[in-house]
């Protein structure tokens, strides 16, 4: 054979085997007859005709397995759609839990060159689990003198201020955020209209008593919704809550708060009125300047803090630290996300095995008829890859479906996690994510699938042949990986059951927590007045007329507001000096530290909170009289320790200064900080006499005596009785605002409970998929021993005790799983141990009973195999 | 009907041919313009097989060289084929009736 013809020969490998063995040998003798003729252009034209017909065969031949796949999935509906749908679920899952995670924690912060923005705090050098917010001196410091900082931004760390807008449309409260001149070039978003912010907007006006001076940045969304877009607005004066603002830009579409997320408008902070040093109000966020490192700016804050401690010596929190800004904003839901990530990939694995499972079960269950095609000619690469073809139609159904549970995935995601997770509005599907999943899982599915059809090629066909119907099917050994990837399914589904069961006990006891007042029954609301309006002495009367008109509601027992709910987190924390009793001239501080509150109206009878001593603050407690306060038992223990309650009443303490000197007139149960149960001092002020201290943004609680949403239309007319421009805020139930502390908890066990449920059912389908093909690989036998004597209870106890051991093995392995899956679970264990023995032992009933059941059906129909035709079927 | 299979069809409509001896036919009667790439005609051979329009030779005899395999039209490939040669004849007959036959215009 000439070199040229041993090249061709070779070039035809290009072609489908099958053509190749049909037509090589001629193509090749073809070959040498024309180049006998001549070889002139001959290399050129093979060449062509190569390239173009060798890939048209390659597309027939495919072509011919998808057709010959497609009538496959329809001829077995119930086989496809298991499979399909194990798919979706495993490939949806995954991707939606892996996209929230990359949004979250992974995806860079939307601001230019992020990663050299921190998030700066103050911090007890002694105690370095504190981390608290920057107080103005503070940050003055470190703007004005930070070197390794391009620039250092502040803003006011509450985020629920407000403004009413009612041009252009209903009225609507704005999201506000107090912002110090820099804090858009910080963040590198300048206003894309308008000259934004200067450094004298952070002076105020002079006479202003409000925290902010009136200029205002809008953001892109406000503006488009209520100016129409208008881009002459920038320095046109606005009225938003009846006061006026002068607009001084538009925020860039899409800017958001890193830390508040998304906010509707920006208003200067009175940077040069904030002068205490102990009050820690600023969030503060720096920019590295390019070039240097994150560690030689905290090297410069380290001898920054160390001058600021001797200029500020009693100033406890006085080192300052960074900490890059994406992992702050991703930090609180670090271990929320951890756990849903290892659930999720327990139930992709649990998906992966269920699929090869099905696959392997489907491929032997073929083996007869590859065996038969093996003997009619079709070579084993050609079947692998007619199996291989069959199992992509389902993994592209699957991954469509997939696709389809990926995004509502998300959609779920978004409304569940709302309170639960940062940044979740920039939760996106990730196609690497997608494809990812289903290239594991279709690779798994591929392999089991392949490996029955590659034996066929090592037996021989006349063996495959000659065996009957029901004994030809799967070996020993394959049995055994049936067992063996059912048992793992079960594993998986016990530690995901398992973790379910801890996170369900855990919110159950959260639920049940004793919180120091009575959460039932309160509707609470919002409701804030204009400034221009309403001046001190009218914003006194007016929260006081309120309450009263509220509780004269029928059905209602009690009315009063709040600076903050209980509950509900921190809102002011200051020292309080003691100025009577044993320990005089000294304070109360950190960890006795107590909260400090205004109140309006019937507050505590309003709430439940219980009154231990002396009396609530009524209409003796106005401006004329004496500045008074209400402990709580906490704060009256801490600063009056061994005097009981009733003499606690009548000492005196001082907040902050000795301007803030109160006479305590009661003392009142504690409550908790928040939903934990973690009881917390506070100190209340009256209203009435607080209330030129600034406009207060009160909650107000109103108790009834049935559901409380029934309420919302009297409280309605109530309000508009007094103000008809006045809008009721945010109206909830106290149920559901206090229940948004425990979102993280709630979001985790809705997640770990879904999966659970997945992983549960795809355990009882894998275990009887397995049982049921044993029993039917096993007919003949069943149907020998059975004309031989044996009874239907035999034939069950035989079945039920091979699901007995597949299930043995299963939750063995399983406890393992559940002690793995317990260590990221511990952060949300609250009141149980994440490895509770009775949780694993309820699992572990709970798939046990659903396993036998599952093993039910094969075994009854077991008992129902008649000899007869047992034996005709086979022989 | 594609070209490359019309052409078959003519070349086995006498006698049975094997693939060479087909492209070989082919090439002569077109006076050597055509000329059926291995690929083009064992593609075709492939799809006709499939759609019945040729079978396969049995039991030809093993004098002749190098285990060709033959090909001879089915009673299907030569109903399609006078098909087709209808088909032609008509487009022809209406291609007379326009201008193009004179060789103005």
């Amino acid at each position: 054979m000439k070199t040229s013809e041993r090249i061709y020969r070779w070039l035809l490998r290009l072609y489908p085997r099958d053509f190749r063995d049909e037509y090589g040998h001629e193509m090749s003798l073809m070959f040498r007859a024309r180049a006998a003729h001549g070889p002139v252009g001959l290399w050129c034209q093979v060449l062509g005709d190569l390239l173009f017909h060798a890939p048209r065969e390659h597309w027939h031949a495919v072509k011919q397995d998808l057709r010959y796949a497609v009538r496959q999935v329809r001829r077995s509906p119930g086989f496809s759609a298991v499979v399909i749908a194990t798919l979706a679920v495993g490939i949806g899952g995954a991707t939606a839990v892996f996209s929230a995670t990359h949004a979250v924690l992974l995806a860079p912060l939307p601001y230019a060159q992020p990663g050299q923005l921190v998030r700066l705090y103050q911090q007890e050098p002694d105690n370095p689990a504190t981390r608290g917010g920057v107080s103005a001196p503070h940050f003055r410091t470190l703007r004005d003198e930070a070197a390794s900082f391009a620039d250092v931004a502040a803003r006011y760390f509450r985020e629920d201020m407000g403004l009413d807008i009612s041009n252009g449309g209903h009225p609507e409260r704005l999201r506000v955020l107090l912002v110090t001149s820099n804090y858009f070039r910080t963040l590198r978003a300048d206003p894309f209209l308008g000259p934004g912010f200067r450094i004298e907007d952070e002076a105020g006006a002079p006479g202003d008593d409000r925290t902010g001076a009136r200029r205002i940045v809008l953001s892109d969304r406000i503006w488009r919704a209520r100016f129409n877009r208008d881009p002459s607005i920038v320095g046109q004066t606005i009225r938003l809550s009846a006061e006026p603002y002068e607009v001084a830009g538009v925020a860039p579409p899409g800017f958001e708060d890193p830390v508040a997320g998304a906010v509707d408008a920006w208003l200067p902070y009175n940077l040069t009125r904030d002068t205490m040093t102990q009050n820690y109000s600023l969030t503060v966020i720096g920019r590295v300047r390019t070039g240097t490192t994150i560690t030689e700016a905290l090297a410069e804050l380290a001898i920054l803090g160390g001058s600021m401690k001797r200029r500020w010596p009693e100033v406890r929190a006085g080192s300052i630290i960074a900490v890059p800004l994406q992992e702050d904003v991703g930090a609180p839901s670090r271990s929320l996300l951890q756990v849903l990530l290892a659930a999720v990939a327990l139930v992709l694995l649990a998906a992966c095995v269920n699929v090869a499972n099905l696959v392997l079960v489907r491929a032997t269950g073929r083996a007869q008829e590859f065996a038969l095609r093996a003997a009619l000619g079709s070579g084993s690469g050609r079947l692998a890859r007619q199996l291989m073809v069959e199992i992509l139609v389902l993994a592209g159904f699957g991954g469509l479906a997939g696709l389809a549970v990926a995004s509502l995935g998300v959609t779920a995601l978004q409304r569940l996690g709302r309170d639960a997770l940062p940044r979740i509005d920039a939760i996106d599907l990730d196609p690497v994510v997608l494809v990812l999943a289903g290239v594991v899982t279709v690779g798994t599915a591929l392999a089991c699938g392949i490996i029955p059809a590659l034996r066929v090629r090592r037996r021989d066909p006349r063996d495959a042949l000659a065996q009957q119907p029901r004994l030809a099917t799967g070996t020993r050994r394959q049995g055994r990986l049936r067992s063996g990837l059912a048992a793992s399914q079960l594993a998986l589904a016990l530690a995901l059951v398992a973790g379910a069961g801890v996170l369900s006990v855990s919110f159950y006891r959260l639920m049940k927590v004793d919180l120091g007042f009575r959460v039932e029954r309160v509707l609470t609301f919002e409701v804030n007045l204009p400034s221009l309006r309403y001046d001190a002495a009218r914003r006194a009367g007016f929260q006081e007329d309120l309450a009263r008109r509220l509780a004269a509601i029928p059905g209602v027992s009690a009315a009063g507001g709040t600076s903050r709910l209980p509950a509900t987190g921190s809102l002011n924390t200051w020292p309080i000096g003691i100025e009577t009793g044993p320990l005089a001239g000294t304070f109360v501080k950190q960890p006795e530290q107590p909260e400090h509150r205004t109140v309006s109206g019937e507050f505590f009878e309003a709430l439940g909170i219980p009154l231990l001593a002396g009396r609530t603050f009524d209409d003796r407690d106005d401006t004329s009289a004496p500045m008074r306060a209400v402990v709580s038992a906490i704060v009256a223990r801490a600063a009056f320790p061994g005097l009981p309650f009733d003499r606690v009443v009548g000492q005196r303490i001082s907040v902050l200064t000795r301007r803030g000197s109160r006479e305590i007139i009661g003392v009142v149960d504690d409550v908790s900080i928040d939903v934990y149960g973690k009881p917390t001092g506070a100190v209340y002020s009256a209203h009435r006499q607080f209330a030129g201290n600034r406009n207060w943004a009160l909650t107000q609680a109103v108790r009834a005596g049935a559901q409380p949403e029934r309420l919302l239309p009297d409280v309605r007319a109530v309000v508009a009785g007094i103000d008809p421009e006045l809008v009721v805020y945010r109206p909830a139930a106290l149920t559901e605002v206090v229940g948004r502390g425990a979102s993280r908890e709630r979001f985790a066990l809705v997640l770990m409970g879904t999966f659970a449920a997945v992983s549960l059912i795809l355990a009882a389908l894998g275990l009887y998929g397995v049982l049921a093909y044993s029993v039917r690989e096993r007919t003949i036998e069943i149907g020998i021993r059975m004309a031989l004597g044996a009874t239907p209870a035999d034939i069950r106890f035989t079945i039920l005790s091979q699901a007995a051991f597949v299930l043995g093995s299963g939750l063995t392995a399983g406890v393992g799983g559940a002690f793995v899956l317990g260590r990221w679970l511990s952060s949300f264990a609250f009141g149980v141990s994440p490895w509770d023995p009775l949780i694993l032992l309820g699992a572990a009933l709970l798939l046990s009973v659903t396993g036998l059941l599952a093993a039910w059906l094969p075994a009854r129909r077991a008992v129902r195999v008649s000899p007869r035709i047992a034996m005709q079927d086979g022989y | 009907m594609a070209p490359a299979v019309f052409q078959i069809l003519i070349a086995l409509a006498d006698q049975p041919l094997h693939g060479y001896g087909i492209m070989l036919d082919i090439a002569e009667r077109s006076g050597g313009k055509v000329k059926l790439s291995p690929g083009t005609l064992y593609g075709s051979i492939k799809q006709m097989l499939g759609d019945g329009l040729i079978d396969e030779v049995p039991g030809r005899s093993a004098a002749d060289d190098e285990r060709r395999r033959y090909y001879r039209l089915t009673r299907q490939g030569r109903d399609a084929a006078r098909q087709e040669m209808a088909r032609m004849a008509a487009l022809l007959s209406h291609a007379r009736l326009t201008s193009l036959r004179s060789n103005e215009g």
